[in-house]
């Protein structure tokens, strides 16, 4: 009896779990403008060497997944079939994008993650987590408490941020990070060594300013680096490795800076620190 | 709008059931944004839920037990046995009726991004405001400083920033 009825109950079960799959591919230029809100879930975009968008969508049910557009500007977006419908609409994107592309992304808590950009990229959001890897143009990330990581980005990184914490590694151009009680983690050049024969990249440049967000630098900023921290009581640590000590300037009033950093050259790279009532480490490890 | 210190007053009074709609609905919006507070609210939830239930003592055991407050209590005591029962009973009951059902009651009734965005900031411009204040507390000893008048625009720009996320989900 029970082997019977099974399928009819799989049956009457299927449309409360159903989820919608699509795939939805379209022409688009090398630098097409693609604008994806995706409340809640996951979105993840690659960049590709194709003149095309793919988005391979699983919507939540009771969602609809729409878009299109010209292959100058394409956009795709999440909507409640119901209005009444209380939770945020939600599904799991993957979407390939030119690599060159001008992509804008706006979420309240899904998950972000992209890879392989070489164009611009937005990112807005609430609490939902981003991390871009690999990207070669501008990455703006704007969040009010979401944790963000960028990892080796090759250009222009632009932070924006609450609570949540901030995280760049391997940053080789600039970087300009604000948050306000969220922390940010930098690294540069942490796999360098006296005796590495690797080429340490271009160095880094920016400003970083939290109000009592802390701020930790590890590694080196690289020859004619520069890196100016402000912050009003947050913690500030550097923890500073290389053959020559960079400058370490500081307008603080409790400040532990290695000796070897107050006198040394500004062009092994260049710290300027600001800060109203926090606390300053600067540790210096040369001969690693 | 509310705030993390506003669940924290009206936490008890919203767990007893004495909170009216608007009320308790603001409070579980902002916990439902608020990840602290969520977790604040469903530990005072989750306690209920773990005491044992309909566990009765073996018959043996009561009767001794009510044989022995029978023998001992005096008969203004007897009158007044079931105040403490009563007592208790109201609370588990009321507590039973007034509390989340289960951690779906914890997601906010209107999933709206502009109100996540909102309360999700809201603790952000309190800092921010409090750092201020500070600063133009200096400003007042040192008037002209340059380095703090620096950081007082930096705070408000970075205020600016903060709000300018937020309206972008009004819209």
């Amino acid at each position: 009896m029970i082997r019977r009825l099974l399928p009819l109950m799989l049956l009457a079960a299927a449309p409360l779990t159903a989820q919608q799959r699509e795939v939805r591919a379209m022409r688009a230029a090398p630098d097409a403008a693609i604008r994806l809100w995706i409340p809640a879930g996951m979105v993840e975009v690659e960049g590709w060497d194709h003149d095309s968008v793919e988005v391979r969508a699983t919507a939540a049910k009771g969602v609809r997944f729409d878009g299109g557009g010209s292959p100058d500007a394409v956009k795709f977006a999440l909507e409640k079939l119901r209005t009444t419908d209380t939770l945020l609409p939600s599904a799991q994107l993957r979407v390939f994008v030119p690599r060159g592309a001008r992509v804008w992304i706006k979420s309240t808590t899904a998950a972000v993650e992209v890879r392989g950009m070489a164009g611009e990229l937005d990112v807005l959001q609430v609490t939902g987590r981003t991390v871009v890897r690999d990207a070669g143009g501008v990455v703006s990330v704007e969040s009010i408490d979401g944790a963000i990581l960028v990892a080796r980005p090759t250009g222009v990184v632009r932070i924006r941020g609450g609570s949540g914490s901030a995280r760049v590694e391997e940053a080789s151009g600039t970087i300009d990070v604000s948050l306000v009680s969220g922390n940010l983690l930098l690294t540069k050049n942490t796999r360098w060594s006296a005796s590495a024969t690797e080429d340490p990249g271009p160095p880094l440049q920016g400003r970083v300013e939290t109000v009592s967000g802390k701020v930790y630098f590890l590694g080196s900023l690289g020859a004619g680096g520069r890196l100016e921290v402000a912050t009003h009581d947050g913690l500030v640590d550097l923890q500073l490795v290389g053959v020559k000590p960079p400058r370490v300037e500081t307008a603080v009033a409790s400040a532990t800076v290695a000796p070897a950093l107050r006198g040394a050259d500004p062009r092994n790279g260049h710290f300027v620190l600001r800060s109203f009532k926090g606390a300053v480490n600067a540790a210096y490890f040369s001969g690693i | 709008m509310m705030n993390c210190d506003d669940l924290d007053r009206l936490l008890a009074d919203y767990l007893a059931g004495r909170l009216d709609d608007p009320t308790a609905i603001a409070l579980e919006e902002h916990a439902g944004g608020c990840a602290g507070c969520a977790e604040r609210l469903e530990a005072s939830t989750r306690l209920p839920l773990a005491l044992p239930r309909d566990v009765a003592p073996p018959a043996a055991v009561r009767q001794a037990v009510l044989d022995r407050i029978t023998a001992s209590r005096s008969p203004a005591r007897q009158r007044r046995w079931w105040v403490p029962a009563a007592i208790a009973a109201t609370l588990v009951i009321g507590f039973a009726v007034t509390r989340p059902a289960s951690k779906s009651a914890m997601i906010p009734r209107s999933a709206n991004p502009a109100a996540i965005a909102a309360s999700r900031a809201d603790g952000e411009f309190t800092r921010l405001d409090a750092a201020r204040r500070e600063i133009e507390a200096a400003l007042r000893a040192s008037p002209g400083d340059a380095d703090l008048e620096a950081a007082l625009a930096r705070l408000d720009a970075q205020r600016r920033q903060l709000a300018n996320i937020v309206m972008e989900f009004e819209s």
